[in-house]
């Protein structure tokens, strides 16, 4: 309970704060909900609480979940992008609508009722249509339309579930039991409408695009958190429905397609974002990888915390570069010369995203398809794999021409303001969980089974 | 209660046809709408058949999520709109690959 109204309060503070504040200090008061949030999280942690007869369910797995959320909204905070900053962005608005995106996330993650599911969902979702056009600009407008409509449909898509669902069981819980094609159809629906929102192959062409035209730190903060709060639900439902049946061979499928069909289109793309846009959507495949496992719980949080790091350290650093037009490739050429900060970021970010050992990246790779052998899926860990081994091909291209490649701009980047302290709180903690990854596994592990 | 989960059916089907044949954020944004309250036709119908009125109270918040999407939608499309004077969205093609 604590994390909830600590989140919320720091909602509707930021939001009317900033009426008559300055932009700087609602940004300082987001910065201390949050780490306030983190606090709340620590002191109940390892709580099994159920509040509002039901709707409310706050265990290990939704506190997992919501620690690796407060990490991305942290790093979006702090990420300065330099160009928005000159015209004025982000206003205070950015903080408001970044608290309540967490706030949403938060019900989201934490409720095993699928009403309370959907309103998280939408107080997750609707603040987040609104900050990717909060740049005022032609390609944020474009972004923000196209995340709009389409994740329009999917909430349409998931509501449809949810109705079949009722018609069906009885019941809005999720682990009710129920059979027959009614009930098929519904837990179908439901499983696109949320693969729609965690970037799973097929329903991920939304996601390069409102990547790249989102302003870089919201594109950071849809990247971690959105994707966390996501998986979530994802991984609720399919607990509570189990693998058995027709969902095993659509899980399957769908998984397969997205790590080859996201790291196979990364390699040929020519801006960072996207490249890392379509990471995310490789990414999301190997944390439904751990969906095959009897007990994913603990291994998909450590993921989800895993990702939110690396990937939200490279949004970091991409944020830097930022000019509002996007980093094309050959913009990353001598960024190590340029700013050492910065090189030493998208090293780390990148590494660990290619999940290269002892950067935290490789323990989550590794606890996931450790987690499928479990249940016995070698074949879908082995191709998981070789995927990943795809990947290494286009990570190690950007950080080659981050590292050796001649800059046409030999001007060094200045960092200004908070950047420096979340790159370095990225570099950090990615380092530090690469080495000591047991800090964090046996807070997750508390949690024998995601709650039905 | 058949003919009401039918009619739903087939309002859901006549929405999503809409967003994917529709060139227009407006048209597409309507028939999305369409998908929603096929939804709430359908909680409500068995809602109505169970005697449980868990999904009426569901359809009612339903309708109080479409109405805050409506807002933030139509904001975005009012912002499109003034930046290209057109909300096609086959205009919107900045981003390939």
């Amino acid at each position: 309970m604590t994390t909830l109204i600590i989140l919320f309060v720091v909602a509707l503070l930021t939001t009317f704060v900033g009426f008559f504040a300055p932009a700087a200090t609602t940004k300082k008061l987001t910065l201390l909900g949050m780490l306030a949030a983190l606090v709340g999280l620590a002191f109940t942690w390892g709580d099994n609480v159920s509040a509002f007869s039901g709707l409310y369910r706050y265990d290990v797995f939704s506190q997992g979940v919501t620690l690796a959320m407060i990490v991305g909204a942290l790093l979006a905070l702090l990420a300065d992008c330099d160009f928005f900053e000159r015209k004025g962005w982000p206003a205070f608005e950015y903080y408001a609508l970044i608290s309540f995106a967490v706030f949403g996330g938060h019900v989201m993650a934490s409720t095993t009722h699928l009403g309370a599911m959907i309103v998280g969902l939408e107080i997750l979702s609707i603040p987040l249509y609104a900050l990717a056009a909060s740049s005022r600009e032609e390609r944020g407008y474009e972004a923000s339309l196209k995340y709009f409509l389409l994740g329009a449909v999917s909430a349409a898509f998931f509501l449809y579930g949810i109705a079949l669902y009722f018609g069906s069981t009885g019941s809005f819980t999720l682990g009710a039991e129920g059979k027959g094609l009614i009930f098929n159809a519904a837990v179908l629906m439901m499983l696109a409408g949320l693969a729609f929102k965690s970037a799973l192959a097929p329903f991920h062409w939304w996601t390069p695009d409102v990547y790249q035209g989102s302003p870089t730190p919201v594109t950071l903060f849809m990247a971690t958190a959105v994707k966390a709060a996501a998986f979530a639900a994802l991984a609720r439902l399919v607990v509570s429905v189990g693998l058995g049946g027709p969902w095993f061979y659509a899980l399957a499928a769908i998984v397969l397609l997205t790590v080859f069909w996201g790291n196979l289109a990364a390699l040929v793309q020519g801006e960072a974002k996207r490249v890392l846009a379509y990471s995310s959507v490789a990414h999301a495949g190997y944390i439904a990888v751990a969906l095959f496992g009897p007990n994913p719980a603990p291994s998909m949080g450590f993921y989800l915390l895993a990702y939110a790091l690396s990937t939200g350290l490279a949004f970091a650093v991409l944020a830097e570069l930022d000019d509002g037009k996007g980093v094309p490739i050959s913009e990353l050429a001598g960024l190590w010369a340029r700013s050492p900060l910065l090189g030493l970021g998208w090293l780390t970010a990148l590494l660990s995203l290619a999940g290269l050992p002892p950067l935290v990246g490789f323990w989550g790779k590794y606890l996931v398809f450790v987690e499928a052998a479990k249940g016995h899926q070698y074949l879908i860990v082995a191709l998981a794999l070789f995927a990943a081994v795809i990947a290494a091909y286009y990570y190690l291209k950007l950080l080659a021409v981050a590292l050796f490649g001649k800059a046409e701009k030999v001007k060094p980047l200045k960092l200004a303001g908070s950047a420096p302290v979340g790159l370095a709180l990225g570099i950090f903690l990615v380092v530090l969980l690469g080495v000591l990854p047991g800090l964090t596994y046996k807070l997750l592990t508390l949690a024998s089974a995601v709650v039905k | 209660m058949s003919y009401y989960l039918l009619l739903s059916a087939l309002l859901f089907a006549i929405g999503l046809y809409g967003v994917l044949a529709r060139r227009t954020a407006i048209l597409i944004f309507m028939s999305v709408e369409l998908m929603l309250n096929s939804a709430n036709l359908a909680l409500a119908a068995f809602a109505r058949g169970s005697g449980n009125l868990n999904g009426q109270a569901m359809a009612l918040i339903v309708i109080a999520l479409a109405a805050a999407e409506v807002a933030v939608g139509l904001g975005i499309v009012v912002a499109v709109f003034r930046s290209r004077q057109s909300t096609a969205v086959d205009d919107l093609a900045e981003f390939r690959g």
